[in-house]
């Protein structure tokens, strides 16, 4: 790396500063070390474990309803109430299209509170939906 | 960036920085790559809420699994170790036309555990796993808690009501 441009021994050193190139790129290489575990979609909960599972890239595929374990519910990131939940997916239908739609709910969120969203959804017309789980890190296969 | 060892005239003594400039580039892209996130996903079906089964037209190849607020569970009523409910999926479903299963767990229950039993019997060979909901009290038990009364009632419908 580094073009001499004097050709003698003993001329001026001409070699290509690289110190800026190497510092740029280290602080965007710790940028997308820190923010890459925050960009998948919707909001951030503790998934709950299973094998099964098919792993696909998240590109914005599926409409994320995410289910808190205090059984907050977010369309998204949006906060949303049970009662605003089945106007706020056709409202994004709308914007974006019919999309599948992914079910992020915490690992020890009651049943209960699950249910209600997806009975609400398949009341709505939707009969098939994802759930979010996350492989267990010691997982053999 | 490099420390010179010798005067002015003497040979260059810099820290050869290309090879980690190769590598942390390498990194940088291997990270942009990587951002669109992978997510892991179980699809479930529902069913529609005004459809409802009676228990007498329950077909009787029909595979209900009930998970109990005590986190004990039952296929198509036998209460069964978890263990002993995924043998009896994997050979029930070896033989089925239709690879479905229902799922019918107690509201009080931790989804995680939901979920848990869910994958074990998507494991099993189940095609669909569809989520009931029987009573809104969670599936009934069937009689008393005792895994040996169970055991000859086989022909009877799915668990709950």
């Amino acid at each position: 790396m580094g073009a001499k441009l004097g050709s003698a021994k003993g001329g001026p050193m001409a070699d290509i500063n690289v110190t800026p190139l190497v510092d740029v790129v280290l602080v965007l290489l710790i940028i997308f070390m820190v923010v890459t575990p925050m960009l998948s979609s919707g909001i951030d909960v503790k998934l709950p474990l299973a094998r099964s599972s098919t792993t696909t890239q998240d590109v914005g595929q599926h409409l994320v309803i995410g289910v808190r374990d205090d059984g907050s519910v977010f369309i998204d990131t949006e906060p949303v109430t049970l009662d605003t939940l089945i106007e706020g997916i056709n409202e994004d239908f709308k914007e974006n299209g019919q999309r599948s739609i992914l079910i992020k709910a915490a690992e020890n969120t009651p049943y209960r509170d699950v249910r209600a969203v997806t009975d609400l959804i398949a009341d709505g017309g939707m009969n098939t939906m994802l759930l979010a789980t996350e492989k267990p890190t010691d997982s053999q296969d | 960036m490099g420390i010179k060892i010798k005067g002015g005239s003497g040979p260059d003594s810099d820290i050869n920085v290309t090879p980690l400039i190769d590598i942390v580039l390498v990194m940088l892209i291997i990270f942009m790559v990587m951002t669109p996130m992978k997510i892991d996903e179980m699809a479930v079906n529902l069913p529609e809420k005004t459809e409802v089964v009676e228990q007498d037209e329950q077909k009787p190849d029909q595979l209900v699994v009930a998970i109990y607020d005590d986190g004990s569970m039952a296929l198509n009523k036998r209460i069964l170790s978890m263990e002993e409910l995924a043998r009896q999926l994997r050979i029930r479903l070896r033989t089925a036309k239709r690879r479905v299963v229902f799922v019918d767990a107690h509201p009080d229950l931790p989804y995680g555990s939901v979920v848990a039993v869910m994958d074990m019997v998507r494991n099993a060979g189940a095609d669909k796993v569809g989520l009931a909901t029987l009573k809104d009290e969670g599936p009934l038990r069937p009689g008393p808690v005792d895994p040996a009364a169970g055991a000859g009632s086989e022909q009877q419908g799915g668990a709950g009501s």
